[in-house]
């Protein structure tokens, strides 16, 4: 099966669990939790199902397009579920059929591993799934969020498409893998593995990297108390990702490491802060005019 | 009485294969523990898990509980009727309260109220299944697991979501519900298989039920069921699986129906580590690795391991397989289903060969390095915050090693000593021991033998850490016990200083450990090594920042803790707690282990005599006179003083023996020197019989307190004998 066709499979199969399969956000970020949509979706009462691909960027991963294995950008397919469903293990599973994986042909387990991103504050539990041995998602039900304990929970499912794709076409290089009939991920990211790589590891400006991290940082205390928290947001997004290039440009010291991830953490608190007090009135308000109270 | 079983069943999704033993004891203590509190008696109650569900089976219940008898204690009996033999308005207002009639009423003794009126109400058994409801709930809430989350609206804390639950009496449903989820009557089947439901028409019928749908509920059947597996694809290949009992254990908690996997990676990567092969594949993937038949083919660290090697059950050190005779083959374990084995094979092998090829790349790069370099870099990791870097502690152990070699009483290879022990940390910084913490002194061994060190000086890198648990191989030659002794010197020295001493289960640092592992290489050994001083050198060693600490009170605190652990060595030998009491202050002292236990065999073996209980008896008796003298003494009485024969005779005999016994000492015979204090045991009898110590002359009464003295001091330079129970 193509790259393409399981991008729309998943799309088809997500749209029918009842998911608003959206675009990606167009921003650089490390993982599809960083999406808005995950981020802020995962932090309030109301109900939330949302599919969605999303491009990722590790900087410290790439490897000039040479390494069969790895990349410094790559697809995650994200599902959001909120709050989970009770079979919702079953109705992964079965989407993994969508895409031509039987279950009863191969081997899957669920081996444990506690998602936690502390640029995020978030934290989680669940399980790394293996497809005959090779990992091909993260499963995780969050049960914290910028250090907000969350309730209802939410299930997030991160499938990689690379490994799937690889998997189902029985490819040993990531670059072979068909897009569609006639085009090869290789052809669509060798180059921009190369040019990335390179500007990665050895031509990204330090000192404007970490001027515009100390900028935006100021930037989003501003916006947050105007209860701008969405611009405010992507500012945290563009944090983090200088964040990951100052790392790959092996810029950072463990100590400045420990503070600069502290204040990651602390803006998006923030962001997620006014985001959570918006809701909690909006919410108060809904409820009165249902209830007809004052 | 006709009984029935009980069954429940917890459906989670995936729990970790380290939470289900320890579920499955819980749920069995919980069970017994709330079927005696509501009187529902049972014939057996067993636990059993696998990854996807919990089950408790209690056999043989009854269908109700047991009646009970509640009694209520009214006014004294006198008030039950009147003169004429009428119930009293008391009598009467008592039963009506109970609601009874009074000639239903009783008379009980009851202590400090006399006789006093007593109603006896039975109160008939619940029914099994409505008291099971009950008990059900609150086990589940009960069990506790290493780690919990919330998913549900009630937020339930488990370590999984609860996605069913199975509870049956007999054929009756026992009804509940806990986070969210109501109980019923339905199982599921095999993942592999699309997690059929399965009715379960009765608690009898369940395992059946399951094993017709290939689930093996029952661990031990399931762990007999792998090992048959592994035993089966071992004949068929020719060759042996490495039985890693820690791995088998693991893959039993992911797996519900065992099937193995076989298959063959390339021959190019047995050019790595054994060790590191055995752990990507333990670790990364749980395969098993295989040997060919003879095993032990090649050279690496574990070649001369001593005796069954348990390391693979090692506490978070090197875990080192069984075999070095590696064959390219793996054993992986799936779960219940054998289709498509093909496709699991490829999988696996793209998988292992895509790990092998990283560790292929981490080792050649760490091979590249110059060892001192390594070192070099060792500049940056930390040790303890106040004693500074890995660095500064692997000069530490250096002066250590060869301070040891000039003081341990043999004769060993100083400059092989102090060559691996500069080199005991370096492979900490390496990239593989990074990725693969477990291979911390494995490595070192590869990367001291790639510097060009000797095999002895590579070894002695590599079994830095030995004995990695209590019972595994020490170093092997007597070089790298004396550098494995100086890190663990400097260990327990730095950690002590700090004050992190460990307390109850609480020992982060495996100190125990470390403490136990210095006893037992001094012990087997034979080092004639002074604890004492090993440990004042390791203090002085620390750098000044901690002079905060008594250095004095810090060695006793150490020579203490070494001491619990040579304790438990000495009583797993055979000596008796008493016997090892008597000789500890010698260690305090001297910090002379295998001089403790020279006089500990001595000591055990005299006990036979039947003359050494009085004797002791004696010695104690002297001990405790002593310690009713007021004033100091010297502990060399005046013969002109004494005034009767038997103190004469007691002083002459103690002055006859005391040179020899010196000589014995000199020579650590113990048993010699027992014999001489059992010399004079007939005098010394005597001189209890016949004479006063405490006499009304001060100065009598003190020359015979300073004969005493003399003997006690006799006594105590072999054995503290007044220990003796």
């Amino acid at each position: 099966m193509n790259l393409q066709d399981i991008i729309s499979k998943f799309g088809q199969y997500w749209a029918r669990q009842g998911c608003a399969v959206i675009q990606p956000y167009d921003l650089e970020k490390g993982a599809g939790t960083y999406n808005p949509a995950t981020f802020f979706g995962a932090l309030t009462g109301q109900p939330v199902r949302v599919a969605y691909v999303e491009p990722c960027r590790r900087p410290a991963d790439g490897r000039y397009g040479d390494n069969p294995n790895r990349l410094g950008k790559y697809y995650q397919y994200q599902v959001i579920i909120k709050p989970p469903l009770k079979d919702i293990q079953q109705v992964y599973l079965n989407s993994l059929k969508v895409v031509g994986i039987d279950h009863s042909e191969h081997d899957i387990r669920w081996i444990e591993d506690d998602w936690e991103s502390p640029t995020l504050g978030a934290s989680g539990v669940g399980w790394e799934v293996w497809l005959d041995g090779m990992e091909i998602t993260q499963f995780t039900y969050f049960q914290q969020m910028a250090s907000f304990e969350l309730n209802p929970i939410s299930v997030e499912i991160t499938y990689g498409l690379e490994r799937l794709a690889m998997f189902a076409q029985k490819k040993k290089n990531i670059f072979d893998i068909k897009w569609n009939d006639h085009v090869t991920y290789g052809q669509l990211h060798k180059g921009q593995e190369k040019q990335f790589s390179h500007y990665n590891f050895e031509e990204a400006n330090v000192e404007n990297l970490r001027a515009d991290f100390d900028h935006w940082e100021k930037e989003v205390f501003r916006l947050a108390k105007m209860n701008y928290y969405l611009p405010a947001y992507d500012l945290v997004m563009k944090c983090s990702q200088n964040f990951n290039l100052l790392d790959a440009r092996g810029a950072i010291s463990v100590s400045e490491r420990v503070d600069l991830i502290k204040r990651i953490r602390d803006i998006s608190r923030v962001c997620a802060a006014a985001y959570v007090k918006d809701n909690e009135q909006t919410e108060t308000s809904h409820k009165t005019q249902v209830t007809g109270h004052k | 009485m006709i009984t029935r079983d009980a069954l429940l069943e917890i459906l989670i999704e995936n729990i970790p294969a380290r939470f289900v033993t320890s579920a499955g004891e819980q749920l069995n203590k919980y069970a017994s523990v709330l079927l005696a509190e509501a009187g529902l008696p049972c014939e057996g109650i067993e636990a059993f898990g696998t990854y996807k569900r919990l089950t408790l089976y209690i056999s043989g219940v009854p269908a109700s509980t047991e009646d009970k008898i509640r009694k209520a204690y009214g006014p004294a009996s006198r008030l039950l009727k009147d003169e004429k033999g009428n119930f009293t308005p008391q009598a009467a207002g008592f039963a009506r309260a109970r609601g009874t009639t009074p000639d239903k009423l009783g008379v009980e003794t009851v202590p400090n109220k006399g006789e006093v009126l007593v109603f006896e109400e039975k109160i008939p058994g619940r029914p099994a299944a409505k008291t099971l409801s009950e008990i059900f709930p609150a086990i589940i809430s009960k069990l506790q697991f290493p780690k919990n989350m919330v998913w549900e609206a009630g937020r339930f804390r488990f370590a999984r979501p609860i996605r069913g639950l199975l509870a049956l009496y007999g054929d009756k449903p026992v009804a509940f519900e806990i986070a969210g989820v109501k109980s019923g009557r339905l199982s599921v089947g095999l993942s592999a298989r699309g997690s059929r439901r399965l009715s379960v028409p009765s608690a009898e019928k369940y395992f059946k039920l399951l094993e017709n749908a290939n689930v093996i509920v029952k661990d031990e059947e399931r762990l007999k069921a792998l090992r048959a597996e592994l035993e089966r694809v071992s004949k068929r290949m020719k060759l042996e699986v490495d039985i890693d009992e820690e791995l088998l254990r693991e893959n039993l908690y992911l797996v519900e129906y065992p099937v193995c996997v076989v298959g063959e990676y390339s021959q190019d990567f047995l050019k790595l580590p054994a060790e590191l092969v055995h752990l990507v594949m333990k670790k990364q993937l749980k395969f098993f690795t295989v040997s060919d038949l003879k095993g032990r083919a090649c050279p690496a660290l574990l070649e001369q391991s001593d005796g069954p090697s348990d390391m693979g059950l090692a506490e978070g050190h090197a875990v080192c397989p069984k075999r070095a005779g590696l064959e390219p083959h793996f054993i992986g374990i799936r779960d219940g289903v054998s289709k498509g084995q093909r496709n699991v094979e490829n999988g696996f092998k793209n998988v292992l060969e895509a790990r092998f090829r990283d560790a292929v790349f981490f080792y050649s790069r760490d091979l590249a390095v110059p060892l001192d370099d390594f070192n070099a870099k060792l500049k940056s990791v930390t040790f303890q915050e106040k004693i500074g870097t890995m660095y500064d502690k692997t000069e530490r152990v250096k002066k250590l090693a060869a301070w040891l070699c000039d003081n341990c009483g043999s004769p060993v290879n100083k400059e092989e000593v102090i060559k691996a022990s500069g080199y005991v940390y370096a492979d900490l910084v390496s990239n593989v021991v990074r990725e693969f913490t477990e291979l911390q002194g494995a490595m070192g061994y590869y990367y001291a033998k790639n510097a060009g060190f000797s095999e002895a000086a590579s070894r002695a890198v590599g079994e830095f850490y030995w004995p990695l648990s209590a019972k595994s191989p020490l170093p092997s030659s007597a070089e790298g016990a004396l550098v494995s002794m100086a890190g663990k010197l400097d260990t327990l020295a730095a950690d002590f200083a700090l004050e992190m001493v460990p307390t109850g289960s609480e020992d982060p640092y495996a100190l125990r450990r470390q403490a136990l592992g210095m006893a037992r290489v001094i012990l087997e050994k034979g080092f004639k090594i002074n604890l004492a001083a090993a440990f004042e050198r390791a203090l002085e060693l620390l750098p000044l920042q901690t002079s905060g600490f008594d250095a004095v009170a810090v060695k006793v605190k150490l020579l203490d803790f070494t001491w619990q652990r040579a304790q438990s060595i000495f009583e797993e030998e055979g000596f008796k707690f008493d016997e090892v009491k008597a000789v500890r202050e010698f260690f305090m002292k001297a910090g002379d282990l295998p001089d403790c236990r020279a006089r500990l065999k001595d000591m055990h073996a005299f006990r036979l005599n039947p003359d050494f209980a009085a004797l002791a008896m004696a010695f104690k008796r002297a001990k405790n006179i002593l310690r009713q003298s007021k004033n100091p003494l010297t502990g060399f009485p005046e013969e002109g003083l004494f005034e009767k024969e038997e103190e004469k005779i007691l002083y002459r005999d103690i002055a006859g023996i005391s040179g020899k016994l010196k000589g014995h000492l000199a020579n650590r015979d113990y048993s010699k020197s027992l014999l001489e204090l059992l010399s004079i045991k007939g005098s010394l009898d005597n001189f209890f019989e016949k004479v006063m110590v405490m006499a009304e002359d001060t100065k009598v009464r003190d020359n015979r307190l300073n004969l005493v003295k003399s003997l006690v001091s006799l006594f105590e330079d072999v054995a503290d004998l007044s220990q003796l129970q």
